[in-house]
């Protein structure tokens, strides 16, 4: 495949169900070998577009390209994606091998062809000793992982990755999702992942699309997407944020007072003059110092093993702070008076929209 | 799974095994009694002799030559009436399987509608259709296809007709339930990878409801080799089965013993067959697993 040819482009992609615009004029480029995550909420429209791009849905508008080459009405069997559903979708009649050689056979592929790649996919995901297994015999981790062996055997120009962890418990759910990294690594392959989990969006893709009523909020590494939200339903999508109103007066001299916040800070984003601009500080970018005379207040202590989240009233608002704690002890008691401070010298400043509060949005 | 038995689970399969027992087994324990009873003594007024015991009578029936030419019309009408239900039921249950709203419900009304309606209005209204001013020669005459209006009743095709509106509704009925808990995204996996639309239907609905598959045959194939309205009322004596034949041979002929004998001659015969298909469908099951 050209590299300059992008894997898939979504062009002004729009899809109803009656009423419900689902997918609201999408456009979208992945890059060949990119691994990209199409994050957001319930009813965000992320599914539809997996399924829309898979060919099980039609579009009510807008394009699909694959390696340049438009699908429109091509049926899914023709666009040579792979596919890794939810809850597995494996064939319970079927074996782990049978279930791995069956889009190979699909694809008329000749029978030491065939066994060769079905061993070498069981290889690839660890799976060479339950071959002979039906899925019912499995763990949600291995079926999982025969639905990923299953999706990659055919050598698809495309992975999508239809929330492919959400129903496995944590732990199992962070080390595939690191197998899932290494192996789409391995095999070179152009992956979407579909999740509402921001974390594993952060920790799989080069870069993000977060998804708000059919619409792309915003594109871009999971860096610069968790570190300068363009809108504060990304900056609250993306974990813990403080979303806190300026203080009034004061010169711009490039820097902002925030209400609760100790000091002025250098600022990013919007123009500080609207009313409705917040602040945005995530937990971990604030600390809180004991001070009899501060205007905060510790309302409660939050022990989560190797940070300890704080609750601060302060002026009015309630604002939330992080500080790590290796041993897990107690940092400050609730009740206890303290000040805010920023720990980051810059401040990314946005206007509200939707949020209007002012506080922590979680 | 199998479980030892318990006395909840004796608790629970009682009422069906009572009810087996009483209405079926008993009874045709007294049929496979009465078909090795005597003849009855002249001038007694009854059907036969309890107090003789011939089982030679059983080798009477096999060596009758008109026993094992309705038999043989039994099992050919038999036979074909399932594969009609089966070739007719498989497509019509994916079909409506796939539909949704008011049509999948107009359907599934249509294919068990015949089951609502009295039976005798149910023949007249096929003898309407038959006849020769029914529908089908009126379109064809009207069409000028025909001349003369076909004789389409007293033949295997009304017998065959007749009885696939009777029996239809039962593998319908059980496989739209089957299709209905297939997993549609094991349809959209399949579709990923490589297969057609059938191809994919066949995989991931049809492949795992076999069993349904199998027991839709199953009870096709015993209403139809138990086919006796059909024969009766639509067909000739040709097509008279094995049904028809007890009952002329206990109501009109009076003869018991030769009645008890047939019954239980096809009965055994059906209940082998039947076994004999289902153990080899279990080993080929057991082979493509």
């Amino acid at each position: 495949m050209d590299p300059l040819v992008p894997a898939l482009e979504l062009s002004g992609l729009t899809r109803h169900y009656g009423d419900v615009r689902a997918v609201d004029g999408v456009d979208l480029t992945v890059a060949g070998g990119e691994r990209f995550a199409l994050l957001g909420p319930s009813g965000s429209g992320k599914t539809t577009i997996l399924r829309v791009v898979a060919g099980f849905e039609a579009p009510d508008a807008g394009h699909v390209a694959l390696g340049g080459r438009p699908v429109e009405g091509l049926p899914p069997e023709r666009r040579n994606i792979g596919v890794v559903f939810q809850d597995y979708a494996l064939f319970p009649h079927r074996s782990v091998a049978q279930n791995v050689e069956f889009g190979l056979r699909m694809r008329k592929v000749g029978k030491t062809e065939r066994r060769d790649r079905v061993a070498q996919m069981l290889t690839l995901v660890g799976l060479t000793r339950e071959a002979d297994r039906r899925p019912d015999q499995l763990s949600g981790g291995q079926r999982q992982r025969v639905a990923l062996a299953r999706a990659l055997a055919p050598s698809p120009a495309l992975l999508l990755l239809d929330e492919p962890l959400a129903n496995l418990d944590r732990r199992l759910r962070e080390s595939l999702r690191d197998e899932l990294v290494a192996i789409t690594d391995a095999v070179g392959i152009t992956s979407v992942l579909v999740t509402h989990d921001q974390e594993e969006a952060l920790s799989f893709a080069d870069r993000i699309g977060v998804l708000r009523d059919g619409r792309l909020a915003q594109v871009g590494a999971p860096a610069e997407v968790w570190q300068s939200p363009t809108d504060t339903f990304v900056a609250t999508f993306l974990g813990d944020m403080n979303l806190l109103p300026l203080r009034a007066g004061g010169p711009d001299d490039g820097c902002v007072a925030v209400q609760g916040i100790s000091g002025r800070l250098a600022h990013d984003g919007v123009a500080p003059a609207a009313a409705d601009v917040r602040a945005c500080l995530r937990p971990e970018a604030l600390t809180a110092l004991p001070d009899a005379a501060g205007p905060g207040t510790v309302h409660s202590v939050f022990y989560a093993g190797g940070s300890v989240t704080l609750a601060i009233d302060v002026e009015g608002h309630r604002v939330k702070v992080r500080v790590q704690r290796p041993d897990g002890a107690p940092v400050l008691e609730e009740g206890a008076r303290v000040r805010v401070e920023a720990a980051v010298d810059r401040v990314r400043l946005l206007h509200a929209g939707a949020v209007t509060e002012g506080d922590v949005a979680a | 799974m199998t479980r030892p038995w318990s006395q909840r689970g004796l608790v629970l399969v009682l009422p069906a095994l009572l009810f087996v027992l009483v209405m079926f087994v008993l009874p045709f324990l007294g049929v496979a009694r009465v078909a090795m009873a005597g003849d009855p003594p002249p001038g007694t007024g009854t059907f036969f002799d309890i107090s003789v015991f011939r089982p030679a009578n059983l080798l009477d029936v096999t060596g009758d030559r008109l026993f094992r030419t309705v038999l043989g019309v039994t099992i050919r009408s038999g036979l074909i009436i399932t594969g009609v239900c089966m070739a007719v039921a498989l497509p019509f249950a994916a079909y409506v399987h796939t539909r949704q709203g008011r049509l999948r419900t107009a359907l599934i009304a249509a294919v068990a509608l015949p089951k609502l309606v009295n039976l005798l209005v149910l023949l007249y209204g096929v003898l309407l259709t038959l006849g020769s001013g029914g529908v089908i020669n009126d379109v064809l005459t009207g069409l000028g296809i025909i001349d003369q209006p076909l004789r389409l009743f007293g033949n295997l095709f009304a017998v065959v007709f007749t009885e696939v509106l009777v029996v239809l509704p039962y593998p319908v009925l059980l496989l739209l339930a089957a299709f209905s808990a297939s997993d549609p995204r094991q349809y959209d996996a399949a579709r990923s990878l490589g297969a057609g639309p059938v191809r994919a239907y066949l995989e991931t609905v049809v492949r795992p409801a076999w069993p349904a598959v199998v027991g839709a045959t199953i009870v096709s194939a015993v209403w139809a080799v138990g086919a006796f309205v059909g024969p009766l009322v639509l067909g000739n004596p040709p097509y008279y089965t094995v049904a028809v034949e007890v009952y002329n041979l206990a109501l009109e002929r009076l003869a018991w013993v030769d009645a008890a004998g047939w019954a239980l001659l096809s009965v055994g015969l059906f209940a082998v067959v039947l076994g004999g298909a289902l153990a080899m469908t279990r080993r080929a099951e057991g082979r493509t697993a």
